[in-house]
């Protein structure tokens, strides 16, 4: 298993993209697709946002790289490993390659931190535990909690929670970490010591970062690419420099937090507002 | 026409629900079933398992068993003074509790006591993106979480469902022989009369860790089955005492018919 | 939680369960088991010209004493007698000249057969049949015989 997992790596090198997906179409009904036609190419070491408003299909994206749901048409390769064709146990297999930070952080509520943290060392690795422990503090202390190792999920601050989570998908050093929505939530120092974090660890092991996020000013500083998503589609794509000098108005509308633009605040009722309260459609 | 269709729909209805239920509950067994070579090696989750559905269960489990007891022992006198019997307290007491009252109220109460516990567990993981995280992280919750919930269900209800017994037989001595003054010695040589220890004691425990099997089955689809709210996993848990009641009941009576 | 405290309370709890099954299996069951592994038997054939309601897995007592099992009951076909086969517990013999009778415990209680041991110095053996049989009491006939003799006085 050992020896297979090295073949991988070296494999892995000579490619220069993480993820690559291709014209992927998904939908969990037939007649509602939540992504259209998508095509995206991550390379390797690179740290990328996905944009875009609510329910636009960020999310199902980055279900779809972790191989938890397969698309109905097009490829989706992934380190290398076209897991749109790929039964679930070697899917299972390849994940221990990748990270998920979840928006909450999911930590296993009736675990400590430390058991959280060597979760996927103890499941994964039959290193001793005097070994564990030191990687364990290893990781902590890179996301600044070393010293928490006794504590309950129940006692940490939310932003303490994600950065422990943080540290958990960071166990085995994966080669791709995904974040969903990192930013939610936080305060404006833990919402830095977690840009300034993602920033760093990506850079530190040379991993390939997915951030999907709403939240610009953060993203903009420490990403190298950026796609924006509206409706389940790539519309608009760039550096964060091409991004911010755009002209496509959806975008500029995202930027810039405008009320009006292409994308509606407002739900399509059918029925006129103000109509309805005069008492005309009785 | 219309009405029609919407008539024989509306009957076809539970019955479609029910082979989807059935089905994937078949699912899930065939899943626990082939995880259980990799669970039954993780022998600290299996023993963290039993802690919390067997272990915190003794006292509910004994004072149940000892109340039914006493009121077999009582209703039993009754009866049985009638036709001048009341020596069979002993055996009537045994063989109800034994065959049938041990293992069923024993199973229904490890559902509505453990059961929806499990879960309440899972739907919240489920809601909380823990088993999503799982199973990013490369470990199948089914290997992790459920079959050793389902290995700790077979081997704690057998043990409950003998406490039950136990506690059972020794209310209704209590009953018999202490309150109502009958013999000691003809409650339990009638009694052991009665009793076949591989017809009665251990028919009886089979029974029981096919329950255990069943409820802690319902208990875990449930809790993956919920919708990731309050309010489901709320009817999650109501859905899991109700069905497991209902299906600890039926398969009781089939068991019955097959061993007996 | 600790580890220790969790594997000691379980240890408890299999504990009291084992105890609970040692309970029901000793103090509350039969001990004599037919086919456990330890407890050899031989098998006795007896045929009765009336069984009343003997039924399969009734225990075969000799004064009083449980030494072994009905396991089979059919009917001979050429004498039109029910073929009672019994199960013995391998340490009791009986002579050759034994009796074999249906009894019943209490007026309404369930049927077993008695064996009763006679002067014989050879023992029985496997598959022999007891030849020396009187049949289960039935009730109505016992009430119907009490009605004529009342009759007839």
């Amino acid at each position: 298993m050992d020896n297979q997992h090295d073949v991988k790596i070296v494999t892995h090198m000579q490619n220069d993209y993480s993820v690559i997906i291709e014209n992927v179409t998904f939908g969990y009904d037939e007649d509602r697709p939540i992504l259209k036609n998508v095509s995206l190419k991550i390379r390797q070491g690179s740290i990328v946002a996905i944009m875009g408003g609510s329910g636009c299909g960020k999310t199902t994206l980055l279900r779809l790289i972790s191989g938890q749901i397969k698309p109905q048409t097009g490829s989706v390769t992934v380190l290398n490993h076209n897991i749109s064709s790929m039964p679930n146990r070697d899917i299972l297999h390849l994940r221990k390659r990748m990270g998920m930070l979840f928006q909450f952080g999911a930590l296993f509520t009736d675990m400590s931190v430390y058991e959280n943290v060597a979760f996927s060392l103890k499941e994964h690795t039959n290193l001793p535990e005097c070994l564990i422990k030191k990687i364990v503090a290893m990781k902590l202390n890179a996301v600044g909690l070393f010293g928490t190792e006794n504590m309950m999920p129940q006692e940490l601050s939310g932003g303490m929670a994600r950065r422990i989570a943080l540290a958990r998908s960071m166990a085995l050093d994966p080669e791709l970490m995904m974040y969903d929505e990192p930013f939610t939530g936080l305060d404006p120092i833990s919402l830095n010591v977690s840009a300034m974090l993602i920033n760093k660890l990506s850079n530190a092991l040379n991993q390939t970062s997915i951030l999907v996020t709403h939240d610009i000013e953060s993203s903009f500083k420490i990403v190298d690419y950026i796609y924006f998503m509206a409706d389940g589609a790539i519309t608009s794509q760039g550096t964060p420099e091409q991004i911010r000098n755009t002209d496509n108005l959806a975008v500029r509308q995202f930027v810039d937090g405008e009320i009006n633009g292409p994308f509606r605040f407002d739900y399509p009722a059918k029925l006129d507002y103000s109509k309805y309260l005069e008492g005309y459609y009785k | 026409m219309n009405k029609m269709i919407y008539i024989i729909a509306t009957i076809g209805k539970p019955f479609a629900d029910l082979i989807l239920y059935a089905g994937g509950m078949l699912n899930l067994l065939i899943e626990i079933i082939f995880s259980l070579p990799y669970s039954i090696l993780r022998l600290n989750l299996i023993l963290k398992e039993i802690y919390f559905s067997g272990v915190k269960s003794i006292v509910i489990i004994a004072v149940s068993g000892w109340f039914v007891g006493m009121v077999l022992g009582l209703q039993g006198y009754n009866t049985l003074e009638r036709f001048g019997s009341v020596t069979m307290l002993g055996s009537v007491a045994a063989l109800s509790l034994l065959r049938e009252l041990g293992p069923v109220l024993t199973a229904i109460l490890f559902a509505s006591r453990a059961g929806s516990g499990m879960t309440a567990e899972i739907g919240l993981m489920k809601a909380t993106e823990q088993i999503e995280a799982m199973s990013v992280m490369a470990v199948s919750p089914i290997k992790r979480i459920v079959a050793p919930k389902f290995i700790g269900g077979i081997i704690a209800v057998p043990l409950l469902a003998a406490l039950f017994n136990t506690a059972g037989i020794i209310g209704s001595y209590f009953v018999g022989v202490t309150l109502l003054r009958l013999d000691q010695g003809s409650f339990w040589s009638q009694m052991q009369d009665s009793v076949d220890l591989h017809y009665d004691v251990i028919n009886g425990v089979i029974k029981s860790a096919v329950f255990g099997a069943v409820v802690t089955l319902i208990a875990v689809y449930q809790g993956f089955v919920a919708k990731p709210t309050a309010e489901g996993v709320s009817n999650a848990t109501t859905k899991t005492v109700v069905s497991s009641a209902l299906t600890v009941l039926a398969l009781d009576f089939i068991l019955t018919a097959l061993m007996f | 939680m600790k580890r220790l405290t969790i594997d000691f309370m379980v240890g408890i709890f299999v504990l009291i369960g084992i105890c609970s099954l040692a309970f029901l299996s000793i103090k509350v069951a039969t001990n004599f088991n037919i086919g456990s592994s330890n407890n050899q038997t031989y098998a006795l054939h007896a045929s009765f010209s009336n069984i009343g309601s003997l039924k399969v897995s009734a225990p075969v007592k000799v004064s009083g004493f449980v030494v072994g099992r009905v396991t089979d009951i059919h009917l001979n076909t050429q004498t039109y007698q029910a073929v009672v086969t019994m199960n013995i517990n391998d340490s009791y013999k009986f002579s050759n000249d034994t009796s074999a009778q249906i009894l019943t415990t209490g007026l309404l209680g369930e049927q077993y057969v008695a064996l009763q041991s006679g002067a014989d110095t050879e023992y029985l053996k496997n598959g022999d049949t007891i030849t020396l049989t009187s049949s289960a009491m039935v009730l109505e006939d016992l009430i119907g015989k009490f009605m004529t003799s009342m009759t007839t006085k």
